[in-house]
């Protein structure tokens, strides 16, 4: 019942290995294996959704011990929330479900001979192959800001380090300082996210400090929900939220770390706090395995998302080109649920349905008050497209809102649960 | 039965609960002693149905990758005021509430995308999926 883990891992170390010592469920002889590279939302809920099947030999390979989402750390930067509440392992899925994890970082793909190299040298074969590798930050955008700049005007668009130092940085600024956030230009990972964070910071300076400010200087000249939000801005924090559309500033050009300043076409912004949130690509190991596209991001067929570019090979989540799907979680997992029908029908010969891709966000714009969208997309052709779009309106009541808030909270609990087991 | 006796509402909705042929259900809970970890996985099993499972046409799986869906929003631990707990309502409920959903006699943005994308067939399928793996579920 053990011998899996000789036969497949005799490279790795123990420690290296978070699985059972006993797997309930065995891997099998001769089952196909799927390997799995990112243990974000799209890497996690395909691991879990094939290891369900029993019929795959599953193995995710992610170096962190745990993920922190981004998806409601605007909360914990605003001190609504603890950033260990964001925070999500492995521990599950390996037990519960015998996922192998391998928490190393996966360097290389080999599509020809179908392995996957991690840093200790093991080789991990498959059958085929699912990355949901997220997003890489483009340095050459805005000159000045690196990965250096980032530790000081840091982006926090993944959570965790980045997030408790815009957090200390928060903490520590005085009452009356101006916070600047640099929104980039499209397509980015989660499309409200700059304003729902503009948001829930307002809501703490307005407790904590009152005469401080907020500036928002953005790459684009429109943004998701704006009719919603600049309603809530001027509800909740009259006076404190400024926004800067592209064609008002004529671009971000770059940033002096040394100042703490945001250089525009039109002049520049000293910023007491800056976060400076770059423009996106897909996530490394996806651009060197040669499966983005001129745009940086990964062309994938919408159906069973296997890349277009190379065989055997499917992707999830940010990195995809999803059409009209926008980068959010809920879509990860959303594809990463057709993606895993997909990949298991192909194994294994079980049945394949269309697949019913959603996208649904909750975005707070105060503690007590979010609002919601929910839009259905179907395969079109090459393309995902929209079928039906909904978003919460201007002037619904406080009770609405309200309840939506709290919705938000359940969905939070349910959506984790529904990735990480 | 044991069946009975299974702590359902410890494991979230619909991917724990998907699809095991119900006769199945009985014996694996009785067969296996400390299930509780072990029992999410088994009763897995059939999301994706695999080859020889005896699915009929009418228990192929669909219902049960779509209740995939469901699960995105709707765990366990739901709350009336927020996202409530949908595994084991009556069927009935759920096709009502589903119908009132599609054509916007009941608010929610979520709820009216998610209605209007589904087909009468599958509306019928998913909440009689649903109500199936509730009752499975329900503690005596």
């Amino acid at each position: 019942m053990t011998s899996w883990t000789r036969r497949q891992f005799g490279g790795l170390t123990g420690a290296a290995l978070l699985t059972l010592a006993a797997p309930r469920i065995a891997r099998g002889q001769g089952r196909p294996r799927v390997v799995v590279i990112g243990g974000g939302i799209g890497g996690a809920t395909v691991a879990r959704y094939l290891a369900a099947t029993e019929a795959i030999d599953v193995t995710l390979i992610e170096p962190k011990q745990r993920y922190v989402t981004c998806f409601f750390s605007s909360l914990y930067l605003a001190g609504l929330r603890s950033l260990a509440s964001l925070g999500h392992g492995y521990e599950t899925l390996a037990q519960r479900y015998g996922v192998a994890v391998v928490a190393e970082r996966a360097t290389a793909i080999d599509p020809v001979a179908k392995t996957v190299a991690v840093e200790s040298g093991a080789k991990l074969p498959y059958d085929r192959l699912v990355l949901s590798p997220g997003i890489a930050f483009k340095f050459d955008g805005i000159d000045g800001y690196d990965e250096a700049a980032s530790e000081v005007m840091p982006h926090a668009w993944n959570a965790g380090p980045q997030s408790e130092l815009l957090r200390r940085q928060l903490e520590s600024m005085e009452d009356g300082g101006v916070f600047v956030i640099v929104a980039p230009p499209n397509p980015f990972r989660c499309p409200p996210a700059p304003y729902e964070r503009a948001s829930l910071i307002a809501y703490y300076f307005k407790q904590y400090k009152p005469r401080s400010k907020i500036l928002i200087l953005d790459a684009k000249d429109r943004f998701s929900g704006q009719e919603l939000f600049e309603d809530a801005w001027a509800r909740h924090y009259p006076g404190m939220i400024e926004w800067l559309p592209a064609q008002f500033t004529g671009g971000i050009t770059a940033v002096d770390v040394k100042a703490r300043s945001v250089l525009t076409a039109g002049g520049s912004f000293e910023a007491a706090v800056a976060n400076v949130i770059p423009a996106q690509t897909a996530g490394h190991l996806a651009r060197q395995a040669g499966l983005t596209d001129e745009s940086g991001w990964c062309p994938v067929d919408p159906v069973i998302f296997e890349s277009t570019r190379l065989a055997d090979i499917h992707l999830v989540g940010d990195a995809i080109i999803g059409g009209d799907m926008p980068k959010s979680a809920f879509s990860a997992n959303s594809q990463a649920k057709a993606c895993a029908v997909a990949v298991a029908a192909l194994l294994t010969g079980s049945p394949r349905f269309p697949p019913h891709l959603f996208n649904s966000c909750y975005t707070f714009l105060a503690p007590d008050d979010a609002f919601t969208n929910a839009i259905n997309f179907v395969p079109d052709g090459d393309k995902i497209k929209t079928v039906n779009s909904f978003i919460s309106k201007v002037g619904e009541s406080a009770e609405t809102r309200r309840r939506t808030a709290h919705q938000a909270v359940d969905w939070y609990a349910a959506f984790t649960r529904d990735v990480f087991g | 039965m044991a069946a009975a006796s299974i702590p359902w509402h410890t494991i979230s909705l619909s991917i724990e609960m998907a699809r095991t042929p119900k006769d199945k259900t009985v014996r694996l809970g009785e067969a296996i002693g400390s299930w509780t970890p072990l029992l999410a996985g088994l009763s897995m099993a059939g999301f994706l149905v695999l080859p020889g499972s005896g699915a009929d046409a009418a228990d192929n799986g669909q219902d049960a990758q779509i209740a995939a869906m469901c699960a995105s929003c709707h765990g366990p631990g739901g709350s009336e005021q927020g996202i409530p707990v949908i595994a084991g309502l009556e069927e009935q409920k759920i096709v009502t509430a589903l119908h009132a959903y599609r054509i916007g006699e009941r608010p929610s943005q979520v709820m009216h995308a998610v209605a209007l994308s589904l087909s009468d067939e599958e509306l019928a399928s998913v909440a009689r999926y649903l109500a199936a793996d509730g009752k499975a579920g329900s503690p005596p």
